[in-house]
């Protein structure tokens, strides 16, 4: 019956049904199935999203919508350009720490690609940057808005996984910073032989810093927002949520009176697309919550470690497996979909054969986030391929070399090092593994 | 007729728009408010989350629905990716969104169910004594203006296909683009 519902979710997915409707017609072909009674499945399911912590979700993607609109992205990349616009590659190395730094602002990695690709493709293009790599690098760089807290696909991982997202939020930080430092390798690497791209004209070292003690202070009133958001979070100030609420209150007025970008007709539409947004996520959570029920009560997680150590009993081994599951799911749906579905089915697995949950929030993290850029279901490729004016098809090589050299590095860094993921947990939250 | 139902369709659109600006303001102020109040004057509001989780769920339905208008939901769409010949991926596009509204009326059903049950009990909940009618209420409102999306959209799939089987054209970017002028 598991396999005939998993079979289904599949075939949904790839037929193009929408995938809170493929979550809700395999719960239905359960209880159909099963004959259990569906009576109980929808106020369970409205039971469970009653929470006051995933109103951080829409929240965050808000704070995206308004720092987007408001004109804050180009502000950082300027900043950001002082240190590294001079080399050559440098402005790949300008966009990967800026999606970054945009990261520690915005909890979505599309928001980052937009926000950020929209303001980098021209200068990349304009230097002399091939159109296909500018938008495989943005694609890729932009996952970064995931793990630089806060994330709203964390906030997921916690609430439907319950853990802490606090410890959730840090758990993804090294493994990011690990991705910067790849991709900006593999980045230089893969430029250095390119001789169209123009070079920033050296400057005197004392001229560069004042340029950067400039920009820094055009930039400082929205470096405020990671200052609200961490201080007040990790300060025991205000809870996720209400640190968000305050966020959205104190961007309004500065995208509106001091960057000048956000107008108050821009400011509702901001609101209408957050709503909706969240309405897309939310009701692939509700659908989420009555399908994992099901999936609970027939006991799934522990049919799939059967399976898994049929195969073997060697923890390496059964990390291995469920790499390469999350992948393939990564690979098959948009991160959120990917979390809501592996979070109840693998997070009881991962923890049955001796892996921190917050750890698990880490590798799951990574491993989707790659999914967001590997084919067929790369809704950041295809984003990119938009934004940056480039044919998907020319993005595939240089997107391969990241997977190779800056993604799986990464993941398996994750996975088989607990104490990069375990470290900011361990040290700010005295979490131990 | 025709003219009095496109100004209900707008207007119904324009009402959803409003309920989510609404709703977002007052749950951004609120939370704000509340965050502000507990920590400078060391007060709190019981009961506000009961408020704040209810205006939630509004945004969350009115929201989904709203996102099934704008064609918003997530789709995988990786088959219809590779099919080239238009009259077969129309056929397919149809039988998807078929699918999608038979799921939809199953969980209008149930959701009527809920509604019912909630109906006749009227609980409410334990601080504010906010009938849960107003929670449920929105999740069968939310299936159903979905389900209407979802109808509006396959009779212009419907439409779309016709017009592709009528023209005779079964192949290349020509048929994609009348379908997207279609819709």
């Amino acid at each position: 019956m598991m396999i005939i519902a998993f079979l289904l979710i599949v075939l949904g997915l790839v037929l193009g049904v929408p995938v809170p409707f493929t979550f809700l017609g395999v719960a239905a072909y359960l209880v159909f199935a099963l004959e259990l009674d569906p009576t109980f499945l929808l106020p369970y399911a409205s039971s469970e999203i009653r929470s006051v912590v995933l109103l951080a979700i829409p929240l965050f993607i808000m704070i995206g919508g308004i720092t987007f609109q408001s004109g804050m992205g180009s502000t950082l990349v300027k900043w950001v350009d002082v240190v590294f616009g001079k080399v050559r590659g440098g402005l790949g190395v300008v966009s990967i720490v800026s999606c970054a730094v945009f990261g520690s602002i915005s909890g979505s990695a599309l928001a980052t690609l937009s926000a950020i690709g929209s303001i980098m493709f021209p200068q990349l293009h304009a230097n002399g940057y091939p159109k296909g790599y500018s938008a495989a690098l943005l694609s890729s760089a932009c996952v970064l808005g995931l793990y630089i807290p806060p994330s709203a696909l964390m906030i997921l991982f916690a609430w439907t996984g319950g853990q802490s997202v606090l410890a959730c939020f840090l758990a993804t930080v090294v493994p990011g910073i690990i991705l910067i430092i790849l991709l900006s390798i593999v980045n230089f690497v893969m430029l250095r032989n390119v001789k169209e791209i123009h070079v920033r004209e050296k400057s005197p070292i004392k001229e560069d810093i004042k340029l950067f003690g400039q920009r820094g202070y055009r930039a400082a009133p929205a470096m405020m927002l990671p200052v609200i958001i961490l201080g007040g979070i990790y300060g025991g100030i205000m809870t996720p949520t209400e640190a968000a609420a305050v966020s959205v209150l104190y961007a309004i007025p500065v995208g509106i009176f001091v960057y000048k970008g956000l107008t108050v007709r821009k400011l509702l539409d901001t609101f209408v697309s957050t709503a909706t947004s969240t309405g897309v996520i939310m009701l692939m959570m509700f659908a989420m919550m009555m399908l994992s029920r099901v999936f609970i009560m027939e006991d799934l997680p522990h049919t799939i470690l059967d399976y898994l150590t049929a195969v073997s009993d060697e923890k390496i081994v059964l990390l291995l497996m469920l790499n390469v599951f999350m992948i393939l799911i990564g690979m098959l749906m948009d991160d959120v979909s990917g979390v809501l579905l592996s979070t109840p089915i693998l997070l009881p697995v991962a923890q049955l054969i001796g892996v921190h949950p917050i750890h698990f929030a880490a590798i799951l993290a990574i491993n989707l986030g790659m999914g967001n850029v590997t084919p067929p279901t790369a809704p950041l490729l295809f984003l990119g391929a938009k934004l940056g004016d480039s044919n998907v098809s020319d993005m595939l090589k240089p997107t391969l070399y990241l997977i190779l050299f800056a993604w799986l590095p990464t993941l398996l860094l994750t996975t088989y090092v607990p104490g990069l993921a375990m470290f900011l947990p361990g040290l700010i939250l005295g979490i131990s593994y | 007729m025709v003219q009095i139902l496109n100004q209900a369709y707008n207007w119904l659109l324009s009402a959803q728009k409003a309920i989510l600006i609404i709703c977002s303001i007052i749950i951004i102020g609120g939370i704000s408010t509340q965050a502000a109040f507990r920590y400078v004057f060391r007060i709190a509001f019981f009961g506000f989350e009961e408020l704040v989780v209810l205006l939630a769920f509004w945004l969350y339905f009115i929201g989904a629905s709203y996102g099934t208008y704008s064609k918003s939901h997530i789709q995988a769409d990786v088959i219809p990716m590779y099919i080239k010949n238009q009259k077969i991926k129309s056929g397919m596009y149809l039988a998807v969104s078929l699918v999608t509204i038979i799921i939809a009326i199953i969980f209008g059903i149930w959701a009527i169910e809920m509604f019912t049950w909630t109906f006749e009990r009227s609980p409410t909940t334990p601080m504010l004594k906010i009938p849960h009618i107003l929670y449920d209420g929105v999740i069968l409102l939310g299936f159903l203006l979905m389900t209407f999306y979802f109808l509006v959209h396959f009779v212009e799939d419907i439409k779309s296909f016709i017009k592709m089987v009528g023209s005779g054209k079964d192949g290349g970017d020509q048929g994609e683009q009348e379908r997207g002028a279609l819709l």
